[in-house]
């Protein structure tokens, strides 16, 4: 059982590699397609667009039965495995399990508490905090990739 | 027939799972955005989530403190970001990495990939190495880079443009995958590409490595960490009791060096592992959680009691965040 358990996860692991893999590859694939000479004009702008939605959707279609394989993979593990005992993280490293509050702790607190307080209330007076308001209402191109 | 049952039990979510799952839900509370495909624009977006959730989320109902802070730090030229410094400072001091370990959404996708059965990464000294990298990333992506571009009034929150998974999951992802936004396709390029590779090499990472982009990347846990000492609420040991085995270094997932150290989550899964008790979840003196000890119907009913209270009330707040996103309450 034990034999069978690490192979399931074994091959699991191959998998999910794989999967991944496939994924990072397919967004690369249409971005090299899209940015290559044969895409774009004299004046370097592309003919079609190097992502779209017809386009990602193709390329995952394949993906669908392999997907679903993944998961019926991964619930036949999930079943053999899951009277597996947790076998714990363990480690080599130095331990040093005493931690413990300082003299000063409840001072440092005090003193940061103040200071939150204050950085929050000159924060607001001086406009930091509709700076973040007006950031966040609006769509964060950077963020999601749109640069 | 018990055997499963068993199995089963064994296997239900925690209640540490159950208020990562509230807070996730809570943190994107605008449901009606992943149909629209709009984002949330109420005033709500003032606040800082305490966790890392991007706010170009369809969902998120508040800001992200990461993104902010790079933000702040961007137009640093023009007013000193006291405001976002502040917020930190308040939840690092309340709450610390216990934000880690029970309310960031980031966390729980993280800790959902380790559970695919793969072999895992055990912890090492090289891991211990490579937990110093996001202090790197705290540096030179969330603070300096902002900072000098700032200084030519270039706006650059390198870490969310070149690095965050959040953002491209939960903001890409989130707003690409509804049809309203398909025109904003032919807009996607390099840098689209770049931070789908880095997210998928991450949740790659996550499977095999527990909190693998927690312990080497999150500039916030960085953050977090430094208040790892003064914060309120968190796993502390108490001296008496310790007779320092080591067991809940060795247990844990994490590359702490002692419990409650900068890398600590303050999970609270040494708690019950301590041969002599001495680790307890506390709130200042108030104990939260403390070792499964036998207690009296009493005391039983009691806890309950806490337990149903605390829960009802969270869930009427969820309700109320629901209604004030989705109706424009």
């Amino acid at each position: 059982m034990e034999k069978l358990s690490s192979t399931l996860k074994i091959a699991v692991a191959v998998a999910t590699v794989l999967l991944l893999a496939f994924l990072a590859w397919s967004c690369v694939d249409m971005y090299l397609a899209g940015s290559s000479a044969e895409n774009l004009t004299e004046s370097g702008l592309h003919i079609y667009p190097v992502f779209s939605r017809d386009a990602v959707a193709a390329r995952l279609r394949p993906l669908l039965p392999w997907t679903v394989a993944y998961i019926g993979l991964l619930c036949v593990c999930t079943a053999v495995t899951a009277k597996d005992k947790v076998k714990r993280n363990r480690s080599s490293n130095a331990a040093y399990a005493r931690a413990g509050e300082g003299k000063n702790t409840g001072l440092v607190r005090m003193v940061l508490l103040a200071a939150a307080i204050l950085f929050i209330l000159l924060g607001v007076m001086n406009g930091g905090a509709g700076d973040v308001l007006i950031k966040a209402k609006n769509i964060c191109t950077e963020c999601i990739g749109l640069g | 027939m018990a055997d499963i049952i068993k199995t089963i039990k064994a296997h239900l979510p925690t209640q540490r799972r159950l208020i990562q799952l509230y807070s996730a839900l809570l943190y994107n509370a605008h449901v009606k955005g992943f149909i629209s495909g709009n984002i949330f624009t109420g005033g709500s977006k003032l606040l800082c989530v305490p966790g890392l959730n991007c706010y170009s989320c369809p969902g998120a109902v508040g800001a992200c403190p990461l993104g902010a802070l790079q933000n702040a730090l961007s137009a640093s030229n023009n007013r000193a970001p006291f405001y976002i410094l502040g917020i930190l400072m308040l939840y690092g001091l309340i709450l610390g990495r216990t934000i880690c370990g029970y309310i960031c959404p980031m966390g729980l996708l993280q800790e959902l990939l380790h559970k695919i059965p793969t072999p895992k990464i055990k912890k090492s000294r090289l891991t211990r190495w490579l937990s110093y990298l996001k202090y790197v990333f705290l540096a030179v992506l969330v603070i300096a880079l902002p900072l000098w571009y700032a200084s030519q009034y270039i706006p650059v929150p390198a870490f969310c443009k070149y690095i965050c998974p959040a953002g491209t999951l939960e903001g890409a992802v989130g707003l690409l995958s509804n049809p309203a936004n398909t025109p904003l396709f032919p807009m996607l390029g390099a840098l689209f590409t770049q931070k789908f590779v880095i997210l998928v090499v991450i949740c790659g990472l996550c499977v095999f490595c527990y909190r693998a982009f927690c312990r080497f990347i999150c500039p916030l846990g960085a953050i977090y960490g430094f208040f790892a000492r003064a914060n309120l609420v968190g796993v502390k040991v108490e001296q008496a009791k310790c007779v320092d085995c080591g067991k809940c270094v060795r247990d844990c997932g994490m590359d702490v060096r002692h419990v409650g150290d900068h890398e600590c989550i303050n999970c609270g899964e040494c708690i019950d592992g301590c041969p002599t008790k001495a680790i307890a979840f506390k709130a200042g003196k108030i104990t939260l959680r403390e070792h499964n000890v036998a207690s009296g119907p009493e005391e039983k009913q009691k806890s309950k009691k806490i337990s149903v209270t605390v829960w009802s009330v969270a869930i009427a707040v969820l309700l109320c965040a629901l209604i004030f996103a989705n109706m424009g309450i």
